[in-house]
């Protein structure tokens, strides 16, 4: 079974370049620093963020900028079938590692010397795409913290359907098993690639194809968190938002 | 789950609990702002999830068809509580795990009974095959009185809980083949006698229940309590039978003391502190069950339960 049918849409109604809806809260949680609810589509994340703060282990500590600590954890109850267990396996570690690295280059970490910032996901339920979910709600759980950043962080995968044509923002029907799936995250969804990460064999020809049309993607995915950003901040100084400007227009 | 307080805030929580005042201007009985929501995550047969005051948890129920091997199968609920990193860094790889042990611990200790939940004789349909049902806990933010939270989380979510009808037909050899039906039927677990949790702490000389973060760094001793509803069907039928009648109309599953400290069995402290809960615990499954009827009228369920 193909991804696309054969009148150009996908399983779920989508042409290939759409992603789906984005559903976002920011400030979930009181007691973290920050924290962010994302839907994209059916897959839930939650993310908290503690920190900047002086780190425990001594021996992990930087004289020069702080530590990124990120921790990716899947419910049980997120999947159809059943986890064991929520993380520790070598998946979640290999996404633990991948977004402190999209993370340490878009936080400015020479403003912390001799610290650590914790990030912490938690996947609620599971339908695909579940790194760059995690990186799009850590972005927002970070800006809602106060960290500063060169830009957000937006992160989109895209799968590569037979005979070269890209789809982006896979869901989990569409992350069969031998797919190529290529998830890519930018800064501000420009060409500043900060995490890429691509699952199952690919052929260079169709490289470059899939590659711009994930970074068109997290360009349409920064769009939204950037939306979501302002109007957070908005809400909070007591500022009207754009559709009262446009009814008193 | 540890907050750092000095002895002069300790002091002033603890007088102010003597006097019958908290630090939030509740008495010693009253719990904070409870919310509870089913059927918020799809993937699950059910779900809830339960806020009292800042503590948050999200609960879901999976049913999976096993075949069991062995002639004595263990026909129980089966709990695990994962404490997630997001509400504390402590909690961050392993560091929640002592936590989440005692909380499952103490949720299988009150659920480990033929009472509690009848239907489980249902969940076993063939000397083959039975419903295994998983109760999987995720403590997202912790405020305090996690294991209140957690009684009424679970309730909440095996009331939402929905298992397929299936068919079992005789195969060769003695063994058993499953079939779902065409309609896709489900059926659900009657909960009415579902024990919810109360945990009852003292704070110098006063006893309070639902304590707060910045109280439980002041508790000297805590004891958890898990009831059981008793219905009046029940007492009718232990009058027939010649038994005493239970006054309280409620049957303790589960009783344990968390957290250390001393308690003085000669004296009536432990009796109050029982009575307390059960007097607590009593208000939280009325509040309970009406709140599960409402929602129960409510159509279409609320499955963006984090965007309010």
């Amino acid at each position: 079974m193909s991804i696309i049918s054969e009148h150009g849409f996908r399983q779920d109604g989508r042409k290939p370049h759409q992603i789906r809806n984005l559903n976002y809260k920011l400030g979930v949680y009181s007691q973290a620093d920050g924290s962010a609810y994302l839907e994209q589509g059916n897959t839930k994340v939650l993310c908290a963020v503690y920190g900047p703060y002086e780190p425990k282990q001594r021996s992990r500590l930087l004289e020069d900028r702080c530590i990124i600590n990120c921790q990716y954890s899947m419910a049980t109850f997120s999947t159809n079938e059943r986890k064991e267990r929520p993380r520790g396996d070598r998946r979640s570690l290999e996404f633990a590692r991948l977004m402190e690295k999209a993370f340490e280059e878009a936080i400015l970490t020479e403003n912390y010397p001799r610290s650590q910032i914790d990030v912490f996901c938690e996947l609620l339920q599971a339908d695909g795409s579940h790194l760059a979910a995690c990186v799009n709600v850590g972005t927002l759980a970070l800006a809602d913290a106060g960290v500063p950043m060169r830009g957000l962080v937006a992160a989109a995968s895209c799968a590569c359907a037979p005979g070269g044509l890209a789809c982006v923002d896979v869901n989990s029907r569409e992350e069969m098993g031998i797919v190529p799936r290529l998830t890519v995250a930018t800064i501000s969804g420009q060409d500043a690639v900060v995490m890429a990460e691509l699952q199952n064999r690919l052929h260079k020809n169709h490289l470059m194809v899939i590659l711009g049309n994930a970074r068109k993607a997290t360009a349409h995915v920064h769009s939204c968190l950037e939306a979501a950003v302002l109007t957070h901040i908005k809400a909070a100084i007591g500022l009207p938002s754009d559709s009262d400007v446009e009814r008193d227009s | 789950m540890e907050v750092q307080l000095s002895e002069a805030e300790k002091v002033f929580i603890i007088h102010g609990a003597q006097e019958g005042l908290r630090a939030d201007g509740r008495g010693p009985l009253d719990y904070r702002p409870i919310i509870v929501q089913t059927g918020v995550l799809a993937t699950t047969n059910g779900s809830a999830r339960v806020q009292i005051g800042s503590t948050d948890l999200l609960i879901g129920v999976k049913a999976e068809l096993i075949s069991v091997d062995t002639a004595v199968y263990r026909n129980r609920l089966n709990f695990f509580v994962d404490c997630s990193a997001n509400a504390t860094p402590l909690f961050a790889g392993r560091g929640g795990e002592e936590f989440a042990d005692e909380l499952s611990a103490a949720l299988d200790a009150a659920y480990d009974n033929n009472y509690v939940l009848p239907d489980l004789k249902k969940l076993i349909l063939s000397p083959m095959h039975a419903w295994k049902l998983f109760v999987d806990i995720v403590l997202l933010q912790c405020d305090g009185n996690v294991i209140d939270a957690a009684g009424l989380g679970v309730k909440a979510a095996l009331k939402d809980t929905e298992i397929s009808k299936v068919i079992v037909r005789p195969a060769d050899e003695g063994k058993y083949t499953i079939d779902l039906p065409d309609d896709n039927t489900v059926w659900k677990l009657d909960t009415s006698r579902v024990p919810l949790f109360v945990s009852v702490n003292r704070l110098g000389t006063a006893k309070i229940v639902d304590n707060s973060l910045t109280e439980e760094a002041c508790t000297r001793t805590s004891v958890w309590i898990a009831v059981a509803p008793q219905f009046v069907s029940d007492i009718n039928h232990n009058q027939n039978n010649q038994c005493a009648v239970k006054r309280d109309g409620s049957i303790i599953t589960f009783m344990r003391q968390c957290g250390g400290g001393t308690l003085e069995i000669d004296s009536l402290v432990l009796e109050e502190m029982i009575s307390i809960g059960l007097k607590a615990v009593h208000q939280l499954h009325e509040a309970l069950n009406q709140r599960l009827m409402n929602e129960n009228w409510l159509i279409e369920k609320p499955l963006s339960t984090f965007l309010q």
